[in-house]
């Protein structure tokens, strides 16, 4: 099967697995605590505040036909872009409308060290390449799962968390601009594949283990368990 | 020089993984580590974990919580502990510490003794600005650890021993004990070639003749070790088992006490000991226990408890560097299990296996507090 077709296969898994999560559903139907929706708030922050720095190391090894893309694509996020506010600061002013910007500064400090421990971590990957490929699939995987969700949490957030309208700006341009986007990566990860030449197993091999367990459970819900059975 | 404690903090967790765990006596999602945090009276701070395993030593999180509450507790504020200079300060604390109350239906509190154990000698050595490794010194640098698959599905096996071997794993143990063992431990030998040391993981699964039968159909597939291959009830037939097969065989469950470890040693029924430091009772014991074994010829694995946290990860990589001979490592899995880690240096291993020394005073990490308590479990 195509890789692409396969890792989109792939994404949806996942995508209805959080989606279908008791944990997600009880937010959306309005029977969670309140403090699930801090919480969530606060996963959000600490994925998206920094993840434009993420991107600047995409940008140093993309393949040269997705040089131009990544590139513009981390510069859209760091608000140098027409004229755009940054992604980070959308979200900070969306969380401060919310009542919440009391947490930002915490929140700010894990997203930090969040990419420290990135940083500092032995690699797991003997190569550039492959932490390179790796980490492509994963900014692919949650634009992806952005541009289609984003929507409803916008909606569980004003409806049970008490967001205001106006504050959810990063959630509805992350729904309209990130379709793009996410169609734009998975061209990436066939042209990083291609430019070096990596076999199709071997890539999906590096696409599982990017992907392993389900990362917007992780990311998104890390309070939330991902059930037993399932295999390390 | 000596110290006391002036404060002790219990925190049971609940941190879930990033994927289940599963082997034959259990299916895990989430961590059960307990934590222990000791203060000296000038606000400087130990940790230790814990965690308990019902099916090793009886302890439940429950009994770890009443043993860890009961007024044993207020006995520790009031003995001068020493400070930490020498490998004999370390056996003084664990000699002070002495054995804790086992409660019902518990074989040894040994993971609320490690929990406590451990920290107070994270104190001990923060308040002498030296680290673990300075009195255990390294003979190995990196700690090389090993992998683990726990899939029942054969195909799925495979993928996961394969992306273990692309991230430099030259070690694995496959977790067996169901039908399909022979044929997925082929598979699995047969993706890899000769050069990745394979050993199983039973985790009492087997009676002696299907160990028999199974460990007999995987001699001609070179491996290494077979870990708890039948129920502790019946470590006698152990002496028999290692008659029938040329696999070495390891013990786990049946080694909790020091005495355990005497018993098997002087029958002659394992090859190798899995030495943990939470089912040990802590790092001292495990250490002893280790060393015992070492000289008498029997050969030491460092295990970890699934879900542990850096904690316990940093203790176990300062004893699998110190010790003279280790047949494998196990555990510093950190963020590949767990959805968050506690500590500010990360414990994970990397690209081989490699985990380096830990320098840093104590154990080598620092716990942060705000992890302690969004991690805590809920009552």
């Amino acid at each position: 099967m195509n890789l692409v077709i396969r890792l989109r296969e792939r994404l949806a898994r996942d995508r209805e697995a959080f989606l279908a999560h008791p944990a997600f559903q009880a937010m959306e139907a309005g029977t969670a605590p309140s403090s699930a929706y801090v919480r969530l708030a606060g996963r959000i922050a600490r994925t998206h505040l920094h993840s434009a720095r993420f991107l600047a190391f995409l940008v140093a090894v993309s393949p040269p036909s997705a040089f131009e893309a990544l590139r513009d694509n981390m510069l859209e996020e760091l608000g140098e872009h027409e004229g755009e506010p940054s992604h980070a600061d959308m979200l900070r002013e969306g969380l401060r409308l919310a009542g919440l910007g009391p947490h930002l500064d915490t929140w700010e400090a894990e997203a930090l060290s969040d990419l420290d421990t990135r940083v500092q971590e032995p690699l797991l990957h003997g190569s550039l390449r492959d932490l390179g490929f790796s980490g492509l699939v994963e900014v692919v995987a949650f634009e992806d799962f952005l541009a289609r969700t984003t929507g409803r949490f916008a909606a569980l957030l004003e409806a049970h968390g008490g967001w205001p309208p106006d504050a959810l700006g990063w959630f509805h341009h992350h729904s309209e601009v990130d379709l793009q986007h996410a169609e734009e990566g998975f061209s990436h990860v066939a042209a990083f594949v291609a430019h070096h030449r990596i076999p199709d197993d071997e890539a999906w091999m590096l696409i599982d283990m990017a992907l392993r367990g389900n990362v917007f459970l992780a990311r998104y819900l890390d309070w939330a368990e991902t059930g037993a059975g399932a295999t390390v | 020089m000596s110290f006391r404690i002036a404060r002790i903090g219990v925190h049971p967790l609940a941190i879930p993984f990033r994927e289940g765990f599963r082997h034959h006596l259990h299916d895990r999602a989430g961590s059960d580590a307990i934590v222990i945090r000791v203060e000296d009276a000038d606000g400087l701070a130990g940790h230790g974990e814990g965690l308990p395993r019902p099916y090793v030593t009886g302890e439940t999180v429950e009994s770890v919580m009443m043993t860890l509450s009961g007024s044993g507790l207020e006995r520790l504020l009031n003995l001068d502990w020493p400070d930490v200079h020498g490998v004999s300060d370390l056996e003084a604390i664990d000699a002070l510490l002495g054995d804790l109350p086992a409660g019902p239906g518990v074989r040894a509190a040994h993971a609320a003794r490690s929990a406590l154990e451990v920290a107070i000698l994270d104190l001990a050595l923060r308040r002498s600005g030296i680290s673990l490794g300075e009195i255990l010194p390294a003979v190995r640098n990196p700690v090389i650890y090993s992998g683990v698959l726990t899939s029942t599905d054969p195909s799925r096996t495979v993928e996961l021993a394969m992306q273990m071997a692309h991230l430099g794993l030259k070690d694995l143990k496959i977790k067996v004990g169901d039908d399909g063992d022979v044929a997925r431990v082929k598979a699995v030998r047969e993706a890899l070639g000769p050069d990745i040391r394979l050993r199983l993981d039973a985790n009492a699964a087997w009676n002696l003749e299907t160990a028999t039968e199974r460990l007999q159909a995987l001699e001609e597939v070179a491996i290494a070790s077979v870990e708890q291959p039948l129920p502790v009830a019946q470590d006698g037939h152990l002496p028999e088992l290692r008659r029938r097969t040329s696999i070495p065989v390891m013990v786990d469950e049946s080694v909790v006490t020091e005495d355990d470890a005497a018993r098997l040693i002087e029958t002659k029924a394992v090859d190798i000991l899995n030495v943990r430091i939470s089912k040990q009772g802590g790092l001292v014991r495990a250490r002893r226990l280790a060393l015992t074994a070492l000289q008498a010829g029997v050969g030491v694995q460092i295990g970890a408890q699934v879900g542990e946290t850096a904690i316990l990860s940093a203790a176990g990589r300062h004893l699998a560097a110190h010790l003279p001979e280790v047949f494998a490592v196990e555990g510093s899995f950190g963020t590949l299990l767990l959805n968050e880690d506690l500590t500010a240096q990360t414990i994970r291993f990397g690209h081989g296996g490699r985990g380096p020394r830990l320098t840093g005073p104590g154990l080598g990490v620092d716990v942060l507090a705000e992890r302690l308590a969004r991690w805590r479990r809920e009552s």
